[in-house]
């Protein structure tokens, strides 16, 4: 009898917080990742249009939440073929050595209303910490999650030789993310 | 008979072209052969800082032209002009006035194809750091066609400026008028 509720009590303890946070399934025609540049004083907006994100969330289970986004940099879309050709090129992006960037949490947070996503991002062969403030709401298995991220592009390197100094492209650079994801 | 002429004329034409008539002819050509002459050079500037700048300033002078066209076209609905002389040959006065109609349109369809290029593109102009309309939204396929237009109307215009000065020459040495200098003094 002791040993049945040992075992029972072992496997609820197991039952309990063995499994990883809640996977979702992105949806990407609702989801957008764009990026906001300002260029000789004025913003400059584009996309990235293929990227992939593994994305394990709970609310109630942080520790076991992780998100990994891939994204093709090859696929950025400013809406000008000379400026996506630039930002392709070596002295940006550099799409042929590099032809990914990757964002990685290493521990995600409440914050405030929202959360961080601790974490690094590999971006044209230069690898940061960067931290991920977002919010996300769900309801009925679907997720929708909006997100801020404000980095230097000239701690990547994006942005070579003459374009190194930031007076006509602002060292700052927003990334907007918005994802809709249904629990799988 | 000069007098006669002078009578008949009054109302439609006038002996000479005015002082505006002239300040904006001269101001504009400059302003156009400058336009040329940076649109042809400036993607090839060095250094980029120096780059930038000349292009923001081919903008900005690009948006003063429209405004001395609108204003140029006023004045001339406005004001009497000289007629071309009544000698010279129906064919000589049909590409005058066609020559004449094409730099007319040109100076409209330059600055707004640049400016509407210009916003397509996602760089949207101001006119010497003065903030001015948004004329359209950032697309990539009518960034690519007005890029065109304003390239290709480029070409066409230096052609029919050459044509205008060579003909203005002609009719100073060779055909010995007053075309020339009525523009002049």
């Amino acid at each position: 009898m002791r040993y049945g509720m040992m075992m029972v009590a072992g496997m609820l303890a197991v039952a309990g917080q063995g499994f990883a946070a809640t996977q979702w399934a992105v949806d990407k025609a609702a989801s957008k990742l764009e990026w906001q540049a300002r260029f000789n004083g004025q913003v400059v907006k584009g996309v990235f249009k293929a990227w992939t994100a593994d994305i394990a969330f709970d609310e109630k289970d942080l520790a076991g939440s992780k998100i990994k986004v891939d994204i093709q940099l090859g696929s950025v879309d400013s809406g000008d073929d000379d400026r996506d050709g630039t930002l392709k090129g070596a002295d940006f992006f550099n799409v042929t050595a590099t032809p990914v960037a990757v964002f990685e949490s290493s521990h995600i947070v409440k914050e405030g209303d929202g959360y961080m996503a601790d974490g690094t991002l590999t971006l044209a062969g230069v690898t940061k910490g960067v931290s991920l403030p977002f919010t996300v709401v769900i309801a009925n298995g679907k997720a929708d999650a909006q997100g801020k991220l404000t980095l230097s592009r000239k701690d990547f390197g994006v942005g070579k030789g003459q374009w190194a100094t930031s007076t006509e492209i602002a060292d700052n650079v927003d990334v907007l993310v918005h994802v809709q994801a249904v629990a799988k | 008979m000069r007098q006669q002429k002078k009578e008949f004329a009054m109302k439609t034409s006038a002996e000479r072209y005015n002082a505006i008539d002239k300040a904006l002819h001269w101001a504009m050509a400059l302003v156009i052969v400058g336009m040329l002459v940076s649109g042809l050079v400036m993607g090839d500037v060095q250094p980029l800082a120096l780059k930038f700048q000349v292009i923001q300033l081919h903008k900005s002078f690009g948006i003063l032209v429209l405004l001395l066209a609108f204003t140029r076209v006023f004045w001339r609905f406005t004001n009497p002009t000289p007629r071309l002389p009544l000698g010279m040959p129906h064919w000589q006065k049909a590409i005058a006035h066609a020559t004449h109609l094409a730099l007319y349109g040109l100076m409209f369809v330059m600055p707004f194809s640049g400016w509407l290029m210009s916003d397509a593109k996602g760089y949207h102009p101001n006119f010497f750091g003065l903030p001015v309309p948004v004329l359209g939204e950032v697309d990539r396929a009518a960034g690519r066609l007005l890029g065109d237009i304003h390239e290709y109307g480029a070409y066409v215009l230096i052609g029919l400026i050459a044509a205008h000065m060579g003909a203005a020459l002609f009719h100073h040495f060779i055909v010995k008028d007053d075309i020339l200098t009525r523009m002049l003094k």
